[in-house]
């Protein structure tokens, strides 16, 4: 025993103890094979997992290096069964490849006529498969390539893909870095997606991930397909990409419900993609529309499940995740690893806080007791409806009245999930409200007002989860969400915490209904953040004016 | 040759140890009903009896048993039977074979029919049919680390035992914990395969049913350092094992290191007709052996060969050997999301502390836990106090209690018993519901979720401005009490310090099994007729009869002893009447003048 800062438990999850002189050494070489599954104050819990070790494996890592680590950083010796695990499971991978031909056919190839035998003989490996060469190759059809490598993985026999990537169409695309460069983390997960050609950065709200988005596309330098959640995001990442490349306007192309235009660089929204006319998916053509070199999934945590299927027809090239949380609500993050790729790079928030490049958040929970007349329409009401009632408790007025109070001057964000509840709000803060319904000009419009100061408080509904570009927000009042979504609660969190000119700290209050199922839901969105170490004051209202410092 | 009244001598020479081994060996339908040696015989040679007895037989014994059953060709002995010495002593102690090696009719009939289609008599003559595959000893693991699968298991054990103290888990009709309540704890507790671990402690003595529920009766054990923890679970987990894999293994001599899988791989070879149970037996124990630390990757852990070793007297009543289980750790980490971190062994009064307020998220040398408004609220409701609980955390804590942590305990210990549950017993129902504040009971009379509780007040009753009137349900108080926390209402139970009080009344383990082992009374009643009447004569005559074999009765009348030959016919009025065919006459012999009988083969 070391007295290392390392617990290695027979569950395979591995802790480390932050404290510790140790831990940073530990923690870096860690990252080459375990997950981050939790980031709290004291102790980080790792996991070791398969995909973890088939990564590491992929980039060159030996099962001897990986123990020799845990030994080397473990405070009691490692579990027997985990480092036997460890060795038989890094062995396993790369006893199947797939490569290309010289004819250009994809071929399933093993040293081991009974590893190949095994996998093609199973019922849903078999039709992605031609007819045998020999005992050591078998023709992929051509179409199959993704869902093979599900496939294979499912069956612990992880494949490597050296049949490459389509290069696609080349088209010089550089960053224009005078005035601004890339940050460490963002070289570190650029080279992370180059080394393994496709997968997922993980990186937080404010972090810069469509800075990352540009520089991988400069890397490939080819044609770019861009997917993106919704218009507003669309244009976002053209006017990034206007600032941050040598792209000019006629070089990137809109293609949404208003505009069709297909450029070199295009920007699509899921919901276009995804847009059925008679029965059929009326955009597929975009996919094929250019000889694309690299796509890109911004908020691949949103990626809706059409996609899944279509995105399991584009092994052949290059497939970029983008997210704050790769958490899905849907709990569908094994097809994000199978069909976009392995998660290549992530960053804790709180690490990228330290280095000064996302600003500190205070988060608050404050606690509201319901008026006996609304707690009586609560316990009358049907449980469909309680949550409505709980979360809209017209209470909440009058303490984000208080808050905003608390923070003069301040830009505020009022974010809700209620329309009605919302245009509530906005009357009694005397604030504009955007919602799903307000046009896209005027939308914008606001918030221009709101990053130049004209506006300082607005009231917004959930078109606000996700790239909205509010640099100067500093504080946000939650009101209601989507139930207990937490990848919502840290998109909402992430829209205070780009770094602030003044240095201060953000502030992000969630108002809750006492004893209701606003509460309970509050616990299973602040989940994800909590892990990543943000740590909620809780709070009566009534205390609010002793806790909150003007 | 029908076996019972050979069966039968054969029992009635046994000494006590020797009839309390076969008793154990084979399985009797019913014990309740055998009051002598013939009683026994008979249950001993019941087709399920046989073919119990016939999967624990090995290969070898196996076929001897086909060749002296004349299934496959004969030795070269004149009287056509085999008798490695070995062998047939098995095979007679486990009364399947006469003295002299003759399989029992019954045997043999039941023999044919098991072999019949499943392995053929010529095979069993083959000593080693399969290779066994060879193991790599090279390979072995290193099994100083088996103390994180040994303190894994413990901890889910005691989390398992501190959960059924609180409450006894369901059984089914089967007698059996109900899967529903399995698949719960399961989940609730984040203990995989938690059946695997109910019968753990149910064969360690650490919970049994006891009237409708499956309770814990494991306070000593709870207490416990955790190397005495972990023997008492080894111990039950090694008598999980069949006792011949445990003799394959040679258990007095264990080792550290001894490969258990070639014994594991062996064992259908070595013993063809096992039931697909006891391999499955052998399979479930070989994975709770793992599970604990026994073994690792089929290897005896240090502790493992010292489970084994056990039974040894010498070792029996030896201190427990240093496992080397990690020094207790010196504090936990609260962390902010309110989960904890118990980076090693705490002391057994500080972990039922921390279990009292918490919910196990992930078990193993280092636990993490996770502390809930829930859990908090259970612990108090239980009467824990809040400044008590702060005490507690703040002794144990290394970092600090964190702010939401501090406003919890403060908030919950505030408003606990704003709403009180009494057990009720008058005209107005089960329960009993009382109030700090109108607004808390109007909300509660209304409340959808609660409708089922069916909460009235009495009519009648004069209201004051003074007194908040209670409300009455006719469901139990626990049934209310747990529905209104449900509901998020800061309800508890009027009683503190409950658990003592609310605990099942459970059943010593004796009265429990219905008195003494049902064996040592079986055996104290053979014994018993043995001694008091060497034979059972009118019974063995009337086998004899039914069976239509010869016996030698020994006769005395007037002073006079005599032996006759005999093929008993019938038995009435106190006289047996019987060909002797020697004599070429029929003879009738009274009854009481009958000293001995003895099968003729």
């Amino acid at each position: 025993m070391t007295l290392g800062p390392l617990i290695v438990q027979s569950d395979h999850t591995v802790l480390l103890e932050v404290a510790h002189p140790d831990a940073e050494d530990a923690r870096h070489e860690l990252a080459v094979f375990a997950e981050l599954e939790r980031a709290p104050e004291h102790i980080h819990t790792y996991r070791v997992t398969r995909l973890g070790l088939w990564n590491a494996r992929a980039a060159g890592h030996t099962s001897e290096e990986i123990l020799e680590t845990l030994n080397r950083f473990a405070k009691f010796p490692v579990p027997g069964g985990v480092a036997a695990e460890i060795t038989d499971t890094m062995r396993r991978y790369g006893r199947l490849t797939i490569e290309r031909t010289e004819d250009g056919d994809l071929m399933l190839h093993s040293d081991d006529a009974a590893i190949l035998r095994e996998v093609s003989s199973a019922k849903k490996v078999a039709p992605l498969l031609g007819n045998k060469i020999d005992d050591f190759s078998i023709p992929v059809e051509a179409w199959a390539r993704g869902e093979l490598k599900q496939q294979l993985v499912a069956r612990g026999w992880p494949a490597e893909d050296l049949a490459g990537y389509t290069p696609g169409e080349p088209y010089g695309i550089e960053l224009d870095e005078r005035d601004w460069s890339l940050r460490d983390y963002q070289h570190k997960a650029v080279e992370a997606f180059q080394r393994g050609g496709s997968g997922v950065i993980v990186l937080p709200c404010g972090a810069g991930k469509t800075l990352v988005g540009a520089a991988a596309m400069a890397a490939v330098g080819a044609k770019t397909l861009i997917l993106v959640t919704n218009a507003v995001s669309a244009r976002q990442w053209r006017d990034e990409l206007l600032r941050r490349t040598n792209l000019t306007e006629d070089e990137i192309g809109e293609y949404s419900g208003q505009v069709k235009e297909v450029r070199p660089v295009t920007i699509a929204t899921y919901q276009i993609l995804t847009s059925k006319r008679k029965g059929e998916y009326a955009h597929l053509s975009l996919l094929d529309a250019q000889d694309w070199g690299v796509i890109v999934y911004d908020e691949v945590h949103l990626l809706p499940a059409p996609v899944f299927k279509l995105t399991a027809d584009l092994q052949a090239r290059r497939r970029l995740g983008l997210t704050a949380t790769l958490v899905r609500e849907d709990g569908r993050e094994g097809d994000v690893f199978s069909l976009i790729g392995p998660k290549r790079y992530d960053a804790a928030w709180k690490d990228i806080e330290a280095q000064g490049f996302i600003a500190p958040a205070a988060c608050f929970e404050i606690r509201i007791d319901l008026p006996e007349s609304e707690r009586l329409e609560y316990a009358v009401a049907e449980d469909q409806d309680r949550y409505r009632i709980a979360s809209s408790t017209p209470q909440k007025e009058r303490i984000a009245k208080e808050i905003l109070d608390r923070h003069p001057g301040e830009s505020t964000l009022v974010i809700g999930q209620y329309i009605d509840q919302l245009e509530s709000m906005a009357e009694a803060l005397d604030a504009p409200l955007i919602t799903g319904q307000t046009p896209v000009n005027e939308r914008e419009e606001l918030f221009q007002a709101f990053r130049v100061g004209d506006v300082k408080t607005l009231v917004v509904s959930k078109v606000a989860n996700f790239s909205v570009d509010l640099p100067d927000a500093s504080v946000a009042i939650q009101i209601s969400g989507s139930f207990g979504s937490r990848q919502e609660e840290a998109q909402r969190l992430g829209r205070l915490l780009r770094p602030k000119a003044d240095g201060v700290t953000a502030s992000f209050y969630t108002l809750i209904a006492r004893d209701t199922v606003d509460q309970d839901f509050a616990q299973n969105r602040q989940r994800f953040l909590a892990e990543q170490g943000y740590a909620y004051t809780i709070m009566n209202a009534a205390d609010l004016p002793d806790l909150v410092g003007p | 040759m029908s076996g019972t009244l050979p069966l039968s001598s054969y029992i009635a020479s046994l000494d006590r140890a020797g009839l309390l081994e076969l008793v154990s060996s084979r399985r009797i339908a019913s014990p309740q009903s055998v009051n002598d040696s013939l009683d026994l015989a008979q249950e001993l040679l019941k087709p399920d009896s046989i073919a119990q007895a016939l999967t624990e037989l090995t290969r070898d014994e196996l076929g001897v048993l086909a060749r002296n059953s004349g299934l496959t060709a004969t030795t070269n002995d004149p009287s056509g039977l085999q008798r490695p010495q070995h062998e047939v002593e098995t095979l007679v102690a486990q009364g399947l074979v006469s003295a002299d090696a003759t399989p029992f009719s019954e045997v043999v009939v039941v023999f044919r029919a098991v072999t019949d289609g499943k392995i053929s008599p010529s095979e069993l003559m083959d000593p080693h049919p399969e290779t066994v595959e060879p193991h790599d000893e090279a390979a072995r693991p290193e099994v100083s680390g088996w103390f994180a699968q040994a303190l894994t298991a413990s901890a889910q054990v005691a989390w398992l035992l501190r959960d059924l103290a609180r409450t006894p888990a369901k059984l089914n009709r089967n007698g059996e914990v109900a899967a529903a309540w399995i698949k719960g704890t399961e989940e609730r507790l984040s203990i995989p395969r938690a059946a695997e671990l109910i019968e753990l402690v149910r064969g360690a003595g650490l919970a049994g049913p006891a009237g409708h529920g499956f309770v814990a009766m494991a306070d000593a054990w709870l207490v416990s350092d955790h190397d005495a923890r972990w023997i008492a679970l080894a111990r039950s987990a090694v008598a999980q094992m069949p006792g011949r894999l445990l003799d394959m293994l040679g258990t007095s001599e264990a080792t550290v290191g001894q490969n258990i899988t070639p014994a594991l791989t062996e064992f259908p070879h070595r013993f063809p007709l096992a039931a697909e149970t006891t391999l499955a037996k052998v399979k479930d124990a070989a994975s709770l052996w793992e599970r604990l630390g026994i073994t690792v990757h089929g290897h005896l852990s240090a502790g493992g060969a010292h489970a084994l070793r056990w039974p040894r007297a010498s070792e029996s009543a030896a201190p427990l050997p240093d496992f080397g289980f990690p020094a207790r750790t010196p504090g936990i980490y609260i962390q902010p999301d309110l989960s904890v971190v118990v980076p090693g062994p705490l002391t057994a009064s500080n972990e039922a502390a921390l279990a009292a307020i918490t919910l196990p998220e992930q078990l193993g040398v280092a636990s993490t836990l996770r502390i809930t408004e829930g859990s908090l609220g259970e612990a108090i409701d239980r009467g824990f106090e809040a400044p008590a609980i702060r005490d507690m955390l703040t002794a144990l804590t290394v970092s600090g209690i964190p702010q939401p942590l501090d406003y919890l305990i403060t908030a919950l210990g505030e408003r606990a018993g704003s709403v009180i549950v009494t057990a009720n017993f008058s005209e107005h129902g089960r329960s009993r519901v009382d109030f700090a504040s109108t607004a808390l009971r109007n909300s509660i009379l209304v409340d959808r979720r609660l409708a089922h509780l069916q909460l009235t007040e009495p009519s009648g009753r004069l209201l004051t401005e003074t007194t908040i009137p209670p409300l009455y349900s006719r469901l139990r108080a626990d049934h209310v009490l747990a529905a209104l926390l449900d509901a998020r209402y800061p309800a508890k139970t009027e009683t503190q310090g409950v658990d003592d009080d609310t605990r099942p009344i459970m059943l010593p383990r004796e009265q429990e099994t219905g008195g003494a082992d049902p064996f040592e009374t079986l055996v104290d009643r053979v014994l018993t007729s043995t001694a008091e009447s060497p034979s059972d004569i009118s019974r063995q005559i009337t086998l004899a009869i039914r069976d239509r074999s010869s016996i030698r009765v020994t006769v005395e009348m007037r002073g006079e002893v005599r032996d006759f030959s005999i093929v008993p016919i019938s038995l009435a009025s106190g006289r047996m009447r019987a060909l002797d065919e020697a004599a070429g006459v029929e003879r009738t012999l009274p009854l009481e003048a009958i000293t001995a009988v003895a099968q003729l083969i």
